[in-house]
């Protein structure tokens, strides 16, 4: 048994009682939240459709693979395997996107596999750092955004690395 | 940009097929992915509904307003000053982190917008990004997320043995990202002035 397996349950527990600690109506309060839950897969679930119809063309035509091959030699370098290579290219540019890629990349690899791994931990380590841009920015008019993008771009860059290593360093 | 690369991937994939004499697979391929992607979306609702219950539980003992509490002292190293200039900007700033580091994004949005408000009206170049700006921008670009849930949820509908056991890599990439990005920011700022 690895110590992480009691990560989650330590969690929810902790949540459970703080709560109602703090004298919070359990049930009715989770019912509402389970209530946004469902509200937000069904936002979700055209964009992941949208995505997904269009990845599965690109990948099962055999375009991926090209594009793979294309980049390949560039990623090597760094030790990253082959089939992450779409999630780090999608993550800045699309949530829904990179939401889609995480679920190809698990189909395809498998789920526990060290691509659906180090997918899933790229897919929590940054933000959809264009729409952040453009909607933070958009919302007070600011058109000089100086070195705000290719900052961001960096810790893309150095997270989606660490994503790499760290799932080696965990999962080998 | 998202609608070039939507519209690229489906048109350079027919080609693709078309090259290879595939073309009657298109049909399949299509009718396959709606079909997974129904199947995907049933077996994540279920998981994405109990951790939002999870996740109201969290706002409603007040555990946004102790990660404020513990953000307060960092902020204030950040955001040098700030809390003199505009009191209000550092409030939403913290807000917007506390928030988004529980995973309540649908909240965090607007203080992250309050926050860019109120920064742009200490501004003293209202069409260039201040300082501060930059820096909240890249800290909310590299917020860590105590509990993905989104992946969590995903990787429990495609049966993973253990859909949770990315939370704590995902962490230690993410504060990778977030001292990267801190670092560059302090070094680029006398650059891009």
């Amino acid at each position: 048994m690895r110590v992480e397996v009691f990560i989650l349950p330590s969690i929810v527990l902790l949540i459970l009682s703080v709560a109602a600690l703090k004298k919070v109506k359990v049930y009715e309060e989770f019912v509402d939240g389970a209530k946004d839950g469902f509200i937000s897969v069904f936002k979700i679930a055209p964009y992941l459709l949208t995505m997904l119809f269009a990845i599965d063309i690109f990948r099962k035509s055999g375009a991926m693979d090209f594009l793979i091959k294309f980049i390949s030699p560039v990623t090597k370098i760094f030790n990253i395997p082959d089939g992450v290579i779409p999630m780090i290219i999608i993550k800045p540019l699309s949530g829904s996107g990179a939401l889609g890629i995480m679920t190809d990349i698990a189909k395809t690899y498998g789920v526990d596999s060290i691509e659906g791994r180090i997918a899933a931990v790229m897919m929590g380590s940054t933000e959809t750092i264009f729409y952040t841009l453009s909607i933070y920015f958009g919302a007070c008019q600011i058109k000089k955004i100086r070195h705000s993008l290719l900052s961001a771009l960096i810790a893309h860059i150095i997270g989606c690395l660490a994503a790499v290593y760290v799932c080696y360093i965990f999962y080998k | 940009m998202i609608n070039i690369i939507w519209f690229f991937m489906i048109v350079v994939g027919i080609v693709t097929l078309m090259i290879k004499g595939d073309i009657q697979n298109m049909m399949i391929i299509m009718s396959e992915s709606a079909e997974k992607s129904m199947e995907l979306l049933i077996a994540l609702s279920g998981i994405m509904a109990v951790w939002s219950g999870m996740m109201r539980l969290c706002e409603k003992s007040g555990m946004v307003d102790l990660a404020a509490k513990l953000l307060s002292l960092p902020m204030r190293i950040l955001f040098p000053g700030l809390d003199k200039k505009n009191k209000k900007a550092l409030g939403s700033i913290i807000m917007n982190l506390a928030t988004n580091m529980m995973g309540l994004s649908n909240a965090a949005t607007p203080f992250g917008i309050k926050a860019m408000n109120e920064l742009q009206s200490i501004n003293p170049q209202k069409d260039r990004a201040s300082d501060y700006m930059v820096t909240f921008l890249i800290v909310n670009a590299t917020c860590v997320q105590f509990l993905p849930t989104t992946v969590i949820s995903i990787r429990a509908g495609l049966k993973s043995s253990n859909p949770s056991d990315i939370i704590v890599p995902t962490i230690i990439a993410t504060t990778a990202a977030l001292i990267s990005g801190l670092i560059s920011n302090l070094l680029l700022r006398k650059i891009y002035k």
